[in-house]
């Protein structure tokens, strides 16, 4: 899970962000709070898709489904 | 029938809603289902014909998705149809609207059968069915939702006479959970009551007295149009369309709320938005989600490798504006809000937000309101003028004679009124005062009733105010409803 997490993290931080020294906390909001917005949250789901095989559809690209970075490697678990 | 009609108010709604209230669980999808159709075909029975075929090709092809895919044969043909039947019905009305007759000239058709389309114009509710319909098909062939056998069910899902005229977009999933257990409690029907009053005094008692102002101007010839009013007429239509559009989505999630379906938020206060992704993410929310699930992430899916999302965002755009009507001027609209979102999506987003909040504030409202321009503009070369007089050009302005002024120049207290209203209420201090309730009664419970009360006399009173400017001048109807 933890190793999930910081794949995430830095995936966001360096490609989404570009700031690859962002921290970024396993429970911080990412959708809700406004760092993530909608035009990254394909880059994010064709990630998850390349490196963990697992999709997810586009109607659930939305803070309700995951918000955190915790969250999303929940659903990524629940779903390998 | 619309929601803020007195027939709808006083005989419509208490007829049903007694009706409703009354009856066995069971028998309430069937009862908001006749009461859909007769709020449809009440005299708009043309609407009720076009929207009933639409509604009986879109069960079959969700069955025949359904069916293809257990037997494993080609679902995705069926996928097509249904979506090709219902973009080219509503690519149909829109162009018939935008061209008439004329326009259909070219195909060489029988000039009888031309003579028929005559005065036909787009059916009520055609295009928040057909996207409603789209959504169902696409989720029924991924997979997200079991394709429904029930007619009854599915009929209601469509036909929802609160947002059947102008949404809130609904996916089929969510609202078919809420429809088996149709049970509101005394809380939600008091709570849905309040809904409707206030989205009733947002229409009447400010969005219509900004339209007295803002439809004096934008049906002026250019000419006639002084630079001061060209402002002010702009202000005033920039709050008439957020109150007219958010106070009709009150009423129907006051009404959802009464019936026991929690309808989604359409608004969050989009004119505090600090960017123009930000603007849409609070206006029209069910309509940007659609764009962003249905179209822009497919798209995205398949995106070019140079400049593919900024070609995506302005296609989404592009449909966007069509969407609201085959007119040159929702397209620039389309396109100027397409564009600002591509420079954002580039890197200009990133930088907006590092910057000071008024300048982000004051970027977001010149791209809205210069939008807004093109949007209620009756063609392109007027929205060009009507930009001209914004920047104080006066000349070739023929001032019009004293007798055919009015609201002009005279500004009338009621419209003062309503744009102070307009603009303080665009701000969130509805929140601010459920704040301030929530501080009050957790120290003192009994001061729930004081609020209570306070809120509840004054919703009654400026209902009766809408009430009565609304009987004392024209009925102005939803504005959103003619999409």
């Amino acid at each position: 899970m933890e190793e999930l997490v910081s794949k995430l993290a830095a995936f966001i931080a360096t490609d989404i962000l570009k700031q690859p020294k962002r921290a970024i906390r396993a429970d911080e909001a990412l959708i809700s709070s406004g760092l993530i917005d909608s035009f990254s949250l394909m880059d994010i789901s064709l990630f998850v898709e390349g490196k963990f095989g697992v999709r997810i559809d586009d109607t659930e690209l939305n803070a309700e489904t995951f918000d955190t970075l915790e969250q999303l490697a929940k659903l990524i678990q629940s779903r390998q | 029938m619309d929601l803020s009609s007195p027939l709808f108010l006083f005989l419509f709604l208490p007829v049903f809603l007694l009706i409703y209230l009354v009856s066995s669980g069971k028998s309430r999808t069937g009862i908001l289902l006749f009461a859909s159709v007769i709020f449809l075909a009440w005299g708009n029975a043309a609407a009720f014909w076009w929207l009933g075929g639409i509604l009986v090709s879109g069960y079959w092809v969700g069955l025949a998705i359904a069916k293809a895919q257990q037997t494993g044969q080609s679902a995705a043909k069926w996928l097509w149809i249904g979506l090709g039947v219902n973009i080219l019905l509503l690519a149909f009305f829109k162009y018939l609207t935008a061209f008439g007759q004329k326009g259909l000239l070219w195909l060489n058709i029988p000039k009888v059968w031309l003579d028929d389309l005559s005065g036909l114009a787009v059916p009520i509710g055609l295009s928040y069915v057909t996207f409603q319909l789209i959504a169902y098909l696409v989720d029924v062939w991924k997979g997200n939702t079991p394709a429904e056998k029930n007619f009854i069910a599915f009929s209601t899902y469509l036909l929802f006479f609160p947002k059947l005229v102008s949404g809130p977009i609904t996916r089929y999933k969510p609202f078919a959970a809420q429809m088996e257990q149709l049970n509101p409690s005394m809380d939600d029907v008091a709570a849905g009551f309040r809904r409707l009053l206030s989205g009733f005094i947002k229409r009447t008692v400010i969005a219509n007295q900004l339209a007295l102002m803002a439809n004096a101007v934008f049906n002026l010839p250019t000419a006639n149009i002084e630079p001061k009013f060209a402002w002010l007429g702009l202000a005033a239509y920039t709050l008439q369309i957020f109150f007219n559009f958010s106070g009709y989505t009150d009423m129907a999630l006051g009404l959802g709320l009464m019936i026991g379906i929690r309808l989604p938020e359409n608004f969050n206060f989009p004119y505090i938005a600090q960017s123009v992704s930000d603007f849409w993410r609070r206006w029209h929310i069910t309509l940007s989600t659609w764009f962003r699930e249905y179209v822009f992430y497919p798209l995205e899916r398949k995106r070019f490798k140079w400049m593919g999302q900024q070609i995506n965002i302005l296609i989404v755009f592009l449909l966007t504006g069509l969407w609201h009507g085959f007119n040159p001027t929702f397209i620039v609209w389309g396109m100027i809000h397409g564009i600002a979102l591509a420079a954002e999506s580039l890197g200009f987003g990133r930088w907006l937000k590092g910057t000071w909040r008024p300048l982000q504030h004051i970027y977001t409202l010149t791209i809205v309101i210069a939008g807004w321009v093109f949007f209620r503009s009756r063609n392109l070369d007027f929205a060009f003028e009507f930009f001209r007089r914004l920047a104080g050009d006066s000349s070739n302005l023929t001032p019009l004679p004293f007798s055919q002024t009015t609201p002009m120049p005279f500004i009338e207290p009621s419209f003062v009124m309503a744009m102070i209203a307009g603009t303080l209420f665009s701000f969130p201090l509805t929140s601010l005062w459920r704040q301030l309730r929530e501080r009050f009664e957790s120290r003192q419970a009994s001061s729930y009733f004081l609020f209570q009360v306070v809120e509840d006399v004054s919703l009654i009173l400026f209902f009766i105010l809408g009430l009565a400017l609304q009987l004392s001048g024209s009925f102005l109807p939803n504005l959103y409803a003619k999409f």
